[in-house]
């Protein structure tokens, strides 16, 4: 699996400039707020949270929507299902490697957004572990429903509506665990299940991912 | 060369190694009916060509023989089995050559190469006699999208040497390959039938004079 990993990891990197997009919208619609509701920083502080994961959330929507579509145009999706591998495990290699080039940007540059927020340093350990968890789920889901719009035309305006829905029980969690922690509360219960729906759907998503992707290739 | 006999013989089914049986398939796309009833026998060492005009069902029945979706009337076995009691394990056995190449453009040819033998698993894979014409380090080193059709084409047929997989599904392996590929794909499928393979070819252009196909199916004619 390791040779697997690295083969997707080059091919990611010989196409950065695709992947870099994502993360650049990311930074532009964060930048968008205090340009729009002014440089308030109580106001900033308070819907910091909030932006922070709408914004990661539409960036990871955007960015998965073509997890498996050039698997798909090429004919190495055929190859993959022809694979004696179990193809859960190979979709789970795609996954970490979108992952890792996608949502890990996302993580190590919310720290910078935090500061244009005048987010309170102290909170950030409590914002980067529930980002990585949110990522983890949103790039889970993404993973899901680009095997499921695979093949279609207008994928990038039928993907938000079937993934935010499924977004929305982790983007509660997230920002909740970030809200308390601003407040002085302990943020553990959200986090706690945070992680819990990460391993939920750690376990029960690839199975559905290549359920939908053997679906996308029948005749 | 063993001959194809036309299929249904009486209910009777022996079915040895590398032996590709078809009885009775329907073939659909979406709703469209392509063909009514579908009898084949490809046995080891041979192969069967299919011919009809575009649309006719062709890559339907090639990809329906690979396993990406079940039909919906007959029954395929091969070597004795049915594709649903092969299970997962009918991966394997299969390599298939489709309209697209199945390579990466972000990848060069010998890393397209090296992804490949990655996703067969080191028992889907074998060191074949070198051939010249699809030797990938000939080819320049530089991500396959860079590389033209024809190139690509070498490319994905290199993959297709290196299988071990015992059933070729060949769809179109002729397009985009100039005179000497054609006459050096005709010489990997013969070795891969002297090797006790088998395979099923679709193509609406001519072989190369020297393979002859056991079987000839031609789908889309009125009957």
């Amino acid at each position: 699996m390791n040779g697997l990993l690295g083969a997707q990891l080059r091919m990611i990197y010989r196409a950065r400039g695709d992947y870099l997009a994502p993360v650049i919208f990311y930074v532009l619609v964060a930048s968008l707020f205090p340009l729009a509701l002014g440089p308030s920083p109580r106001l900033l502080s308070l819907i910091a949270p909030g932006v922070i994961w709408i914004d990661a959330t539409l960036a990871s929507v955007v960015a998965f929507a073509g997890l498996f579509r050039d698997d798909h145009d090429d004919g190495s999706l055929e190859q993959m299902l022809l694979s004696p591998r179990p193809l859960e495990l190979i979709v789970l290699v795609r996954v970490f490697a979108g992952w890792v080039s996608l949502s890990l940007p996302l993580v190590l540059l919310a720290p910078l957004l935090a500061l244009w927020f005048s987010f309170p340093p102290p909170i950030l350990p409590v914002l980067l572990v529930s980002l990585v968890l949110t990522t983890g789920c949103l790039t889970l889901l993404g993973a899901l429903g680009s095997a499921l719009t695979v093949g279609l035309r207008h994928s990038l305006v039928l993907l938000p509506v079937l993934l935010l829905p499924l977004a929305t029980p982790v983007l509660i969690f997230g920002a909740h665990a970030v809200l308390l922690a601003e407040r002085g509360l302990d943020p553990r219960t959200p986090l706690y299940v945070l992680a819990a729906l990460f391993f939920l759907a750690l376990a029960l998503i690839p199975k559905a991912t290549a359920a939908a992707l053997r679906v996308a290739l029948e005749v | 060369m063993p001959l194809g006999r036309g299929g249904r013989g009486g209910g009777v089914i022996a079915c040895g190694q590398n032996v590709l049986d078809i009885e009775g398939l329907v073939l659909r796309r979406g709703r469209r009916l392509l063909a009514r009833r579908v009898d084949l026998r490809v046995d080891r060492g041979a192969f069967a060509y299919i011919v009809g005009p575009n649309g006719s069902g062709k890559s339907t029945l090639l990809r329906v023989l690979a396993g990406f979706g079940r039909p919906e009337e007959g029954v395929i076995r091969w070597s004795g089995r049915t594709i649903g009691e092969w299970g997962g394990a009918y991966r394997g056995e299969v390599a298939f050559l489709g309209h697209l190449e199945g390579i990466k453009s972000m990848l060069t040819p010998e890393e397209n190469l090296a992804y490949r033998r990655l996703l067969v698993g080191p028992t889907g894979w074998r060191v074949p006699t070198p051939s010249p014409f699809f030797d990938v380090s000939a080819l320049p080193d530089l991500p396959c999208q860079r590389l033209s059709a024809g190139q690509r084409r070498r490319v994905s047929l290199a993959c297709l040497e290196y299988s071990a997989a015992p059933l070729w599904l060949l769809d179109e392996p002729l397009t985009a390959l100039d005179h000497d590929g054609i006459a050096a794909l005709g010489g990997l499928l013969a070795r891969h039938l002297t090797a006790g393979g088998t395979a099923v070819v679709a193509s609406h252009q001519p072989l190369p004079p020297s393979l002859v196909p056991a079987t000839v199916l031609e789908l889309g004619t009125k009957r």
